[in-house]
């Protein structure tokens, strides 16, 4: 007669939640693939200025011969940003990027490498551009690239894609997609596999341990060995083992000289 | 107790190795000269060097290429957050055939400093001046890599290092230019 408990009852219960939660990694995997970003208030420039956080439209500077932008500005509570990050200009306008002397170091880095400033930290410090042809302009400060230090020059009447966002586009394309939804699935359905299986191996261990409540356990003795030939100490050579011991110590050596007196000693090296 | 053959080869072959080692360690240290970066570049206050007041403290200078002599130079860097002054926006610049003396000095948080492909690396302590020697004898461009992660834009900060050859090297205006600049104007304000 078998006998529940509450107590009891924990392997089988684990179980199931194993293998629930491998299908729910699978779910998860398919859906986290089908989810696209919202869609922007301003042009963002194929998201060139998406992670910039002072950025909130490209502002209008045209009919001046002359525009400033300010570097070395707020942007989202540090001093990494131009401001403003987006002007649209004429042809034949010059632009004046002038230093504000906060966020140590910047320089302004045309994207397509037409001009490059110095790097400077001095408030006031200039650095000019003329743009004489229509088009788009993306540049950055390399140090802070990194915290949205970017910014757009639009010259002339470009099209911007008429206030729209650019729709969240993820790189690899529809066959990596494709391709990393099924490998998702696959390792889903496989951790699911593995996983209930598991469970059902811990159950059936459960149900056999509660069906054999009652009767004593039964030890089943270990078979007896028998030794089939003794050889004297000296008398084993293990040449295989020995034999992988002398590659081993080959490599090491080989490594060793390497590392040392070629890659160690063979560039410059600090002596003092 | 009984030692089988084998186990007393393995074992000398061993202490081969161990020994080994070690001789190669005092040979790198006897011979080549290898040394070890210490604290001898002194402590530096982290102000002066954000605020780019270098005439405050005594062993540090403004970031530059100096010509101490005929093959040596001092070259001072300051690493902050996310550029090397000098290497990031302008590479730095030596001759062939130099030895050359490093001072390193964070203007923020820790950064390191690393010649990629050499074992010219420290790490940039903020208030430590990080001192080393090296001898370039070979024309080449090294990388300069910071490898302490020092915050978002850390991927990006990196430099440049340039061992010219002699004839194209050309002691440019960064350094000299100053010095002139900084005596005239000592010598202005004395007057």
């Amino acid at each position: 007669m078998s006998k529940r408990t509450s107590g009891q009852r924990g392997p089988s219960r684990r179980a199931v939640l194993r293998g629930g939660a491998g299908i729910a990694a699978t779910a998860t995997g398919a859906s986290a693939l089908a989810g696209t970003a919202a869609a922007q208030p301003q042009p963002s420039f194929d998201g060139w200025l998406s992670d910039v956080q002072n950025y909130n439209g490209v502002i209008d500077r045209t009919g001046r011969d002359e525009v400033t932008v300010r570097v070395g500005v707020d942007n989202g509570g540090q001093p990494f940003g131009f401001g403003p990050p987006a002007i649209q200009i004429d042809p034949g306008t010059t632009v004046v990027w002038e230093w504000t002397g906060r966020g140590n170091q910047h320089n302004v880095v045309d994207l397509d490498g037409a001009f490059e400033s110095e790097l400077a930290s001095e408030a006031g410090y200039t650095f000019e551009q003329t743009f004489e042809s229509e088009g788009v302009t993306k540049y950055y400060c390399a140090p802070h690239r990194a915290l949205g230090m970017k910014g757009v020059v639009v010259t002339g009447d470009v099209e911007l894609g008429g206030g729209g966002g650019q729709p969240f586009e993820p790189p690899g394309g529809a066959f990596g997609l494709t391709f990393m939804g099924i490998l998702l699935g696959l390792s889903g359905l496989a951790g699911a596999a593995i996983l209930g299986a598991d469970g059902y191996r811990s159950y059936g261990a459960w149900k056999e341990k509660v069906t054999d409540v009652e009767g004593p356990a039964v030890e089943s003795a270990p078979e007896e060995e028998t030794v089939e030939r003794t050889i004297g100490h000296d008398a084993f050579d293990p040449t295989g083992t020995a034999a992988l011991l002398v590659g081993y110590f080959l490599i090491l050596v080989v490594l060793w000289i390497l590392m040392y007196f070629v890659e160690f000693l063979g560039g410059p090296t600090i002596i003092g | 107790m009984e030692i089988h053959r084998y186990e007393k080869a393995w074992f000398v072959a061993g202490m081969v190795l161990i020994v080994g080692f070690i001789a190669t360690v005092v040979y790198g240290a006897v011979g080549p000269g290898i040394a070890m970066v210490d604290d001898s570049g002194g402590q530096v206050g982290a102000n002066p060097i954000a605020n780019e007041n270098y005439d405050a403290v005594d062993n540090f200078r403004e970031p530059g290429v100096y010509r101490t002599g005929e093959n040596s130079f001092d070259i001072y860097v300051v690493a902050q957050r996310f550029a090397f002054v000098p290497g990031t926006g302008e590479p730095i610049r030596i001759p062939a055939g130099s030895e050359v003396t490093f001072y390193v000095a964070s203007a923020d948080v820790t950064h390191g400093f690393n010649l990629a492909g050499t074992n010219v690396n420290v790490m940039v302590v903020p208030g430590q001046v990080s001192e080393m020697t090296a001898r370039f004898d070979e024309t080449g461009t090294y990388g300069i890599i910071c490898h302490e992660y020092c915050g978002a834009g850390h991927h990006d900060m990196a430099g440049t290092f340039e061992v010219v050859p002699q004839s194209q090297y050309d002691h440019d205006a960064t350094s000299d230019d100053r010095e002139l600049l900084r005596a005239a104007l000592t010598a202005g304000g004395e007057r």
